[in-house]
């Protein structure tokens, strides 16, 4: 096997490589160190590389192994975390100028699960400054620049988990930890080509994590499979007392039946033609193993007024120390320098009806996906938008740029997954999507398992160049 | 809860009930953690531009162009508002907010 097959390899692959001593953990984390090093500058992907930490982490994996413990599937294997989770060894940013120099003294819940796995800590990625919190409405919007495709640099990665999409795609860690407040996962998931999973709003502890709405922020996989998110989401979810809004649910799973899944009335209606032809053929190929009802119907909003109204106060209130600081200034974005203050004139009836409506939105939406294991649509009507140009000049007029299941799934809490289905315009990557129920994750990645078994689009990788 | 709620709407004058809201435009109050599309251009309203004035409070070298974009970007969030209950005639007076968010099991 080459050092380029099993950096691409999925997280599952090489833990079965180590497990099986045919690479130590010291051994592949000297090649991602050396790739992150070596091409994450290029995409914009990487804001810390923790060469010390992730050697010690390493080499304490292998020698575990040879006292013939394995902790499980991810033991000895290489990742990165987006740069809003603390970790000790490393400042962390949140993408922006002014938390460059912030350092916290301990890790986070979810990195300190995945140490309890046996995984180890390579570096902390690159994100869209405060997680796109401001408004941002062009690619270059964090500190460390512009996050880039690894499919073509020209276009962007997708935020606001910008480095763990590239990172993965890039094959410079072996998964990653992205978060959404509202597509943050999904959109890098769909622009870098990687399967990324959105969970249940309280399955995975956000202690040490930075707050963006905290009615609607999430912990999620990025990884090069399905299998891989399923695998990583076991092994960080479950109930911390640090956080008092995660839980410890069980993983129901699809079994003895076929999946029942639903398409959107009009999925592909706003969306460039290759995503539609992808789409469409994604569900020839879900449809062999699926029950399928077409032409389905969702409740009505407004979702995404009731989303921008909880979102406003809750990011307000969130940012208020800086935004009353001043220090937005300092922001990269233009948009984001300003969009601190456009929030914080929110009003708070506005934030209480928002979440009065989100109580009837959330039941009726809940009520209308019993049938389904998953609601499956397009994750997103275009590829990745270029860099150096607006995002609503992008591609104007003809596609909306909405994700248009992200804010009632998020409103919900629901989970989805994103997974790559074939590529557009400009050799960009495509992305599935299958929203599912609370706490269906595994309903939902268990699909996208089996549609992966039977495509070979998450088994593509780009060419890298170096800058 | 479901009780008082179950009290309160039967309680209620069926007459009064107003119709649903209408659906927001495309677009409508994008999430900011996505990329979003601009505000469309829009009278700004007088309400929007004195709060955007505050905002020199925090810096005072906020130029008359970004204080005029932040009033832009306040009044479209009043509007964002208005969708989510029109005129306050959406939502009941019964109806309860989500106080502390859980997804049920």
């Amino acid at each position: 096997m080459t050092s380029e097959e099993l950096a691409f390899s999925d997280a599952i692959a090489l833990g079965e490589l180590i497990a099986k001593r045919r690479i130590s953990s010291v051994e592949l984390t000297k090649l991602y160190l050396s790739r992150l090093e070596k091409y994450g500058a290029a995409y914009g992907a990487v804001v810390t590389i923790l060469h010390d930490r992730a050697l010690r982490e390493a080499r304490a994996a292998d020698k575990e192994l040879a006292s013939g413990r394995v902790r499980g599937p991810l033991h000895g294997v290489p990742y990165g975390v987006k740069d809003l989770l603390a970790a000790v060894g490393a400042p962390t940013t949140w993408g922006a100028a002014p938390y460059r120099n912030q350092v916290f003294h301990f890790d986070a819940t979810v990195v300190k699960k995945l140490k309890e796995a046996g995984a180890v800590l390579c570096a902390k990625l690159a994100m869209v400054e405060l997680a796109g919190g401001f408004g941002y409405n062009d690619a270059d919007a964090s500190f460390t620049g512009p996050g880039r495709t690894p499919w073509n640099r020209n276009y962007w990665s997708g935020g606001s988990s910008s480095g763990p999409g590239a990172s993965v795609a890039a094959g410079l860690v072996g998964f990653a930890i992205g978060s959404e407040t509202n597509g943050s996962i999904m959109v890098p998931a769909a622009f870098c080509g990687v399967s990324g999973l959105r969970p249940t709003y309280g399955r995975v502890s956000r202690h040490g994590a930075m707050a963006l709405m905290w009615t609607s922020d999430k912990l999620g996989p990025m990884c090069r499979s399905a299998r891989d998110a399923q695998a990583v989401l076991k092994a960080i979810s479950g109930h911390d007392p640090n956080d008092p809004t995660s839980r410890t649910e069980p993983f129901p799973n699809v079994r003895g039946r076929k999946p029942k899944i639903a398409i959107v009335k009009n999925a592909t209606a706003k969306t460039m033609p290759a995503i539609a032809k992808n789409f469409n053929a994604s569900v020839q190929v879900l449809s062999s193993f699926c029950d399928v009802v077409t032409g389905v119907t969702l409740p009505k909003g407004p979702y995404g007024a009731v989303f921008g109204a909880i979102f406003n106060g809750e990011c307000a209130s969130a940012f208020r120390d800086l935004i009353e600081s001043g220090r937005s200034r300092e922001l990269q974005s233009v948009d984001d320098r300003i969009g601190g203050y456009q929030v914080y004139g929110s009003l708070a009836v506005d934030y209480v009806d928002g979440m009065r409506r989100r109580a009837i939105l959330n039941e009726a939406l809940t009520r209308a996906m019993a049938p389904y294991d998953a609601i499956v649509y397009p994750t997103l009507p275009t590829v990745a938008y270029p860099v150096g140009i607006p995002f609503d000049k992008a591609y104007p007029d003809k596609y909306s740029g909405e994700i248009e299941m992200g804010s009632p799934g998020n409103l919900a809490g629901l989970p989805s997954v994103s997974v790559p289905n074939g590529f557009g315009e400009h050799g960009l990557p495509t992305g599935l999507a299958l929203m599912g129920r609370a706490w269906g994750e595994f309903q939902i990645t268990q699909i996208a398992k089996a549609y992966q078994a039977r495509t070979r689009f998450h088994l593509q990788h780009p060419a890298l160049h170096v800058e | 809860m479901s009780t008082r709620k179950q009290f309160l709407a039967a309680a209620a004058s069926v007459p009064l009930l107003a119709a649903a809201p209408p659906s927001p435009p495309p677009g409508a109050a994008a999430p900011a953690a996505t990329p979003t599309p601009a505000p469309n251009k829009h009278q700004i309203s007088q309400a929007a531009k004195a709060l955007a004035a505050q905002m020199r409070q925090f810096d005072a070298a906020l130029t008359d162009k970004q204080l005029e974009d932040i009033a832009s970007g306040i009044d479209y969030n009043l509007r964002v508002g208005n969708r989510v209950n029109p005129q306050g005639t959406a939502l009941k007076n019964w109806d309860e907010p989500v106080t502390v968010f859980e997804v049920p099991a």
